[in-house]
């Protein structure tokens, strides 16, 4: 790659940097900015930056003036009254004439005298399948089926930030783990994190990746295998 | 680690859907979680207290009469700003207002945060004060993207069919935005350092 191409990546990424703040990137592209942050001092400034101002406009933007409560008053007012005028039970558009006619014809054809017998056959149908599986199934321990998801098996990780590193940041790497904070932060900074045996499949690499970024992290290590 | 706005989508999902039933009292939660948004919304494209309120009561009752209609394709906060944005531009076009003065914004009282400590809460309170007076040297079209990401936390996508300009387009004009605001602010705390 040319530097001019590494100078146009890397203005590409910068500009990503308020919807990382935000936390609305989508996960290819949140990979492609903590990639990139990790490697670029000044999108880890900038991210520092936006930390804080994301911060001060929200203080700004909550501070300011409440509408008038008369101007909710009077929409609450005409929402009941149009809510009064539409008859009970009565959709919009079948006050009769041609287009109640027409309404009428597609209702007949979309709903026919003949569906509710097809739907009780169908709870008939399912009622036998279920008393026959009942009275089929094997012995317990042999064949255990399961719900996914309910084993709840997991892996834990102790994350140490450090004391400078931004909140976005921090919230992108435990977001990374696609794991739970089940404990933290602890006075020395520690989170405990929880993540499912069936996403921690790549989970040792991932604790490397966020061990080469010294400026984030002071300490990423698993607590169970 | 909170966003701005605790609601989830799913929930304002609901109240659209309830509301587009005829249900008033969802309709009613649904106008408490965006009255405060929407009308600092239009008052940042109509610059003008008065008219924005006007504004405020006829997108409200579009959203009632429109609710059945929404098709659950976007967010519920991108579909409501969409019709504030209409009904502004409408106002404007109007009123024959297409330049108008700043809000007051540095008049604007300024709401606690509980769970500062009281030194903190100055210190936050002042930040404010001066980020609004930076904010109100922008320009609408700079202030309406700030909020859009920094406030209202649309992901760039849903800005672009909110503001119909292109992905990249927004892109660039929160950069620049940014830059601009970076500037003013940086004056404004050099000059209330020196007083």
């Amino acid at each position: 790659m040319s530097h001019s191409d590494d100078k146009s990546t890397s203005h590409a990424t910068e500009k990503l940097l308020p919807w990382y703040a935000n936390g609305t990137l989508t996960e290819s592209e949140r990979r492609e900015v903590d990639d990139h942050v990790a490697a670029c001092p000044d999108c880890r400034r900038e991210l520092e930056y936006l930390s804080g101002l994301s911060a001060t406009l929200k203080q700004a933007f909550a501070g300011e003036q409440m509408p008038m409560l008369r101007i909710r008053s009077s929409v609450m007012a005409q929402v009941r009254a149009d809510r009064e005028r539409l008859p009970a039970a009565s959709p919009a558009g079948s006050n009769g004439g041609f287009g109640s006619a027409v309404e009428q014809w597609f209702r007949n054809l979309f709903a026919p005298r003949w569906v509710p017998a097809v739907v009780a056959g169908l709870l008939l149908g399912q009622l036998t399948l279920l008393l026959w599986t009942a009275g089929h199934q094997t012995p317990a321990g042999t064949n255990e089926v399961t719900t996914r998801g309910l084993r709840g098996e997991s892996v834990l990780v102790a994350v140490v930030f450090q004391d400078s590193a931004p909140e976005v940041r921090i919230r992108s790497a435990i977001r990374t783990l696609r794991g739970r904070i089940v404990d933290g932060p602890t006075p020395d900074g520690r989170y405990t994190i929880e993540v499912p045996a069936t996403l921690a499949v790549n989970l040792d690499d991932q604790l490397v990746k966020l061990r080469e970024q010294p400026g984030l992290v002071r300490l990423a290590e698993r607590l169970s295998q | 680690m909170n966003p701005t706005h605790q609601h989830t989508g799913t929930l304002e999902g609901e109240l659209v859907s309830r509301a587009g039933t005829g249900d008033t009292r969802a309709f009613e939660e649904l106008y408490q979680l965006y009255e405060q948004r929407v009308y600092h919304y239009i008052c940042t494209l109509v610059r003008d207290a008065t008219l924005a309120e006007e504004v405020l009561g006829d997108v409200m009752l579009a959203v009632w009469r429109g609710a059945q209609h929404f098709a659950h394709q976007s967010r519920v906060s991108t579909w409501i700003f969409g019709i504030a944005r209409h009904k502004a531009f409408d106002a404007l076009r109007r009123t024959g207002r297409h330049e108008q003065h700043a809000v007051a914004l540095d008049e604007a009282p300024d709401l606690p945060c509980r769970q500062d400590s009281p030194i903190e809460q100055i210190h936050r309170e002042q930040l404010g004060v001066v980020a609004r007076k930076a904010l109100a040297k922008l320009s609408g079209e700079h202030q309406e993207v700030l909020r859009l990401v920094f406030y209202e936390e649309l992901p760039y996508e849903e800005i672009a069919r909110l503001l119909d300009i292109p992905e990249n387009t927004v892109k660039t004009r929160v950069f620049y935005a940014k830059q601009q605001l970076k500037r003013h602010l940086d004056r404004l705390i050099a000059k209330e350092t020196v007083l």
